[in-house]
């Protein structure tokens, strides 16, 4: 009987419910307290030099795990007496992040996994120049050419090979080699991997928009296994699911490594002088808005000094950019390499790699 | 003075709280739109004929994987809630769990399990197996992690049925099984809906299963504008998924009925009920539990097992790993505790309000859930830093984006039991003298205790795996174990992550032993 009793349109109550929840929000609108500029340490003194007024704490947003870098970070805790808040999180998701945040962004530092999300921030202007002593230390190919951003690690494309199935001879010599149909169902490949959406911009640069076009389409009628990401394919070559995978060199040695001893039949192949074998980086740069922009480029200068660089080379296994540290056993160095001359910096077209990419449908 | 019974709400003041948490997680629609009209050349995109069809593709999938969620997971409730089963208590506790592993662990444990040079394989002597990847291991995988959605729920209402009821089909002359059909699975049907729809829902907005299985979906698409930094663009074609989901709702709101209530009272219920024995098919249930356990459960500890046999000792800066449970606990017990207290006034207003305007509430909560995390945490981003930038990247403020995102499944359980609680139970009370608030807390509440806490294990055990919106809004250097183990398992250190994701498992056992035992106190 309840039930049946009908109550067509709005009763008043139910404007009321409607409007109450609606003046508590504007209420706490008003009520809510000023944007935080004020995480400035209270002591700080007015008229000392500039970087005694920014507060003794640096932010920083790292698309580089934990796992990797928190060493440095803390080592640098250690020798500076400043501290460091770290935000570790995904490269593409903090860049969108900070993009968001805008001005109100409380970062101070952009450590990124790869020079592409670098890039989308310098686009919106949201890196600020770094000083010409930082730039300078790192070659003119491993950073922004308007000096926004620097390399702070390198990590070379490569063809990861199973090498119970393949010998490095078998292999081509260049990327185009895969276009053979007897590689049919025996590629894999992430096209939506940062790194070699890098790999297809800077064929696009090189061999030009119809070359880097028929060269997707190509690998695709061998239809490669899309794997979300540079782990996942490498550990399929290791099962031998593909015989080669086209990712980012540390992958196959920091694998090794964990794989402590077991049985794991991958290796390197480096592509001589071939775009295939390019030279990616992780890098930083300084938050247009950082409330502590000083600070913030001593600790970028950090991750150049030879402290920092042992970290990468030695434990995650990439190419120092900076000083003589030498590298893990196994691993060509870097001089060894017939790198493409390329330089970084212009290779900054990620719209028309995407939109090329789609049209190959190599990503929907 | 005596309540005018004739008024369709009771208390203006309890009913538009109803609105409180709907206007908070309208946050996310009102992103999506300011975004998506920056968005350049994204509507063109959708008129492209691959995109539609990842659309359809998306949409089968969800409602195949709901399809199969609901013939697993109805018998194991009944099995586990009204059955002499061995060990039934235990079995609710463990079926339950899958929902507290990351999509992504238990994709990459069914290809570790079954993919090619995997366990599977390896057992039969390296013989060829079926190829993992695409519809059918995308299926397999989100289904053996989402039938809890369905569990949960139609297993606190088969223990909320009030046996009564049954026993006068039978002394009216119907046959068990006529009861059966008749009586308890009328009242039982709803809950079945409302589960269906979270599946669905899950299925729609997840990514991690399906990138690694690699079959494309809809998200997808997402993603890919998500990596090009374009936020427009990523935000006009979550605003395609969340119409697709406006028009589930729709659905699911149509094919529910809306009927009386059945004669309950404090007192009577299904667990003073004598269990169903089994008989003779006591076995079989048990090896049907066991079964299903062992897909959903055992292989993917194996796997993980398997990873942490690897050792791999290079954590030097992890955090301890009681650290980090002790953070996921404080976050996902905060967030199961808002959003059973939030979810209150909405179910109650789903149940008894009359007009759209106090049903919508119930809708509207569904927009923080039915959209990747990964496009619902930078509208966060965006309220965080412009509105109550005070409280921005706090544990506070990381609560509140767990809640916009999981409130639903609070509302999942308790808006179809509060349905089978007559309203006239509550409008006795009233007329008794107690309060519209009294009367639903003293009354109601009390018949619908086991969904209600059903619904806060359903959030708990979600928030614990939770990480996009983790990763935006928590504070710097506060990491939980979903954060941690998704770190490692990026480098590929698995051996050390294997650790995290068992300890995630463990703590999913919490909020369920409470549950068990809340809703089994009455029979010793």
């Amino acid at each position: 009987m309840a039930n049946e009793r009908s109550n067509e349109g709005l009763s008043r109550r139910d404007l009321l419910s409607l409007a109450v929840p609606a003046l508590v929000a504007v209420a706490c609108g008003d009520a809510a307290p000023p944007p935080a500029g004020s995480s400035a340490a209270p002591g700080a003194s007015a008229n000392a030099s500039p970087k005694k007024e920014e507060p003794k704490k640096v932010v920083v947003y790292s698309g580089r795990s934990k796992s990797m870098v928190e060493g440095v970070f803390d080592a640098y805790r250690k020798s500076s007496g400043v501290e460091v808040e770290v935000r570790y999180g995904d490269t593409t998701a903090l860049a969108n992040q900070l993009i968001e945040e805008g001005k109100a962004s409380p970062a101070d530092v952009f450590f990124a996994q790869d020079a592409g999300a670098l890039g989308a921030l310098v686009k919106k202007g949201l890196l600020a120049k770094l000083p010409e002593a930082t730039l300078s230390r790192v070659d003119a190919r491993f950073r922004a050419v308007d000096g926004t951003w620097v390399g702070t690690s390198g990590r070379a494309r490569v063809v990861a090979y199973n090498t119970d199935k393949l010998k490095a001879e078998d292999l081509p010599r260049s990327l185009d080699g895969f276009t053979d149909p007897k590689w049919k169902g025996r590629i894999g490949w992430s096209p939506s991997n940062a790194s070699f959406q890098a790999y297809v911009t800077a064929l696009r640069k090189v061999k030009g928009d119809a070359a880097a076009e028929a060269w997707l389409l190509a690998v695709r009628a061998n239809e490669p296994k899309d794997y979300p990401k540079n782990g996942p394919a490498v550990q399929a070559v290791a099962k031998g699911e593909i015989d080669v995978a086209f990712v980012n060199h540390y992958y196959v040695y920091r694998l090794r490594k964990e794989a402590a001893g077991a049985k794991f039949p991958v290796e390197c192949f480096f592509p001589p002088g071939d775009l295939g074998a390019m030279m990616n980086v992780a890098g930083a740069g300084v938050v247009a808005t950082s409330k502590a922009p000083r600070r913030a480029e001593e600790l970028v200068a950090a991750l150049l000094a030879d402290e920092a660089q042992k970290v990468f080379a030695l434990e995650n296994f990439e190419y120092p950019l900076t000083g003589s540290v030498k590298l893990p056993e196994g691993i060509p160095e870097i001089a060894k390499l017939e790198l493409p001359t390329l330089d970084l910096g212009s290779i900054d077209d990620l719209e028309g790699t995407m939109a090329l990419l789609r049209k190959t449908k190599a990503l929907p | 003075m005596i309540p005018r019974l004739t008024r369709p709400l009771q208390g203006i003041g309890f009913a538009s709280l109803a609105w409180l948490p709907a206007a908070f997680v309208l946050l996310v629609p009102i992103w999506l739109v300011i975004r998506a009209s920056e968005g350049e050349g994204v509507w063109a995109r959708l008129a492209d004929d691959r995109v539609l069809a990842l659309l359809g593709r998306s949409v089968g999938l969800a409602l195949a994987v709901a399809a199969a969620s609901v013939a697993l997971a109805v018998p194991l409730a009944f099995l586990t809630a009204r059955t002499d089963l061995p060990g039934r208590r235990w079995w609710a506790v463990l079926l339950a769990l899958p929902l507290a592993m990351p999509s992504y662990v238990g994709a990459f444990a069914l290809v570790g399990a079954a993919g090619r040079g995997g366990m599977l394989s390896t057992m039969l002597g390296g013989a060829a197996v079926p190829e993992v990847y695409g519809f059918w291991g995308a299926f397999l995988s989100l289904t053996l992690l989402g039938y809890p959605y369905v569990l949960l729920p139609v297993r606190a209402a088969f223990l909320e049925v009030d046996p009564r009821l049954v026993e006068s089909a039978r002394v009216l002359g119907e046959g068990a099984l006529g009861a059966f059909w008749r009586v308890t699975v009328p009242l039982v049907a709803p809950a079945i809906g409302s589960g269906a729809l979270m599946v669905v829902l899950y299925s729609l907005s997840d990514f991690g299963a399906v990138s690694i299985l690699q079959f494309d979906t809809f998200t997808r698409v997402i993603f890919v504008q998500h990596d090009a930094f374009d936020r427009g663009g990523a935000a006009a074609l979550s605003l395609v998924l969340l119409a697709l989901t406006a028009t589930v709702l729709v659905v699911e709101s149509a094919a529910r009925r809306r009927r009386a209530g059945y004669a309950s009272r404090r007192g009577a219920r299904a667990t003073d009920a004598k269990p169903v024995s089994l008989g003779a098919w006591r076995a079989p249930a048990f090896l049907a539990c066991a079964v299903v356990a062992a897909g959903s459960l055992l292989v993917p500890v194996g796997i993980v097992l398997g990873w942490a046999s690897r050792g791999g000792n290079v954590c030097t800066f992890c955090t301890p790993i009681d650290e980090l449970a002790a953070s996921s606990l404080l976050v996902a017990a905060s967030t199961a505790a808002v959003c059973m207290i939030l979810v209150l006034p909405v179910a109650r207003a789903a149940a008894r309000g009359r007009s759209l305007l106090l049903r919508l509430p119930d809708r509207v909560i569904y927009a923080g859930f039915a959209i990747p995390g990964t496009v619902v945490a930078l509208a966060l981003v965006f309220a965080g830093t412009r509105w109550v930038p005070a409280i921005y990247q706090t544990v506070p403020a990381l609560v509140l984006a767990c809640v916009l995102r999981f409130l639903p499944q609070a509302a999942d359980p308790l808006r179809p039991a509060m349905a089978r609680v007559p309203v006239h139970v509550e409008e006795a009370a009233r007329t008794l003298g107690a309060g519209p608030l009294g009367g639903f807390v003293r009354v109601t509440l009390p018949l619908v205790a086991g969904s209600w806490l059903a619904g806060g294990a359903l959030v708990f055990l979600t928030t614990v795996k939770e990480l996009p919106a983790t990763l935006v809004m928590r504070p710097a250097g506060f990491d939980t174990l979903a954060t941690e183990l998704w770190d490692l398992t990026n480098e590929g250190y698995l051996g050390e992550a294997a650790w995290r994701a068992l300890a995630l498992l463990a703590l999913g056992v919490v909020p369920m032993l409470v549950l068990v035992a809340w809703t089994e106190r009455r029979r010793r």
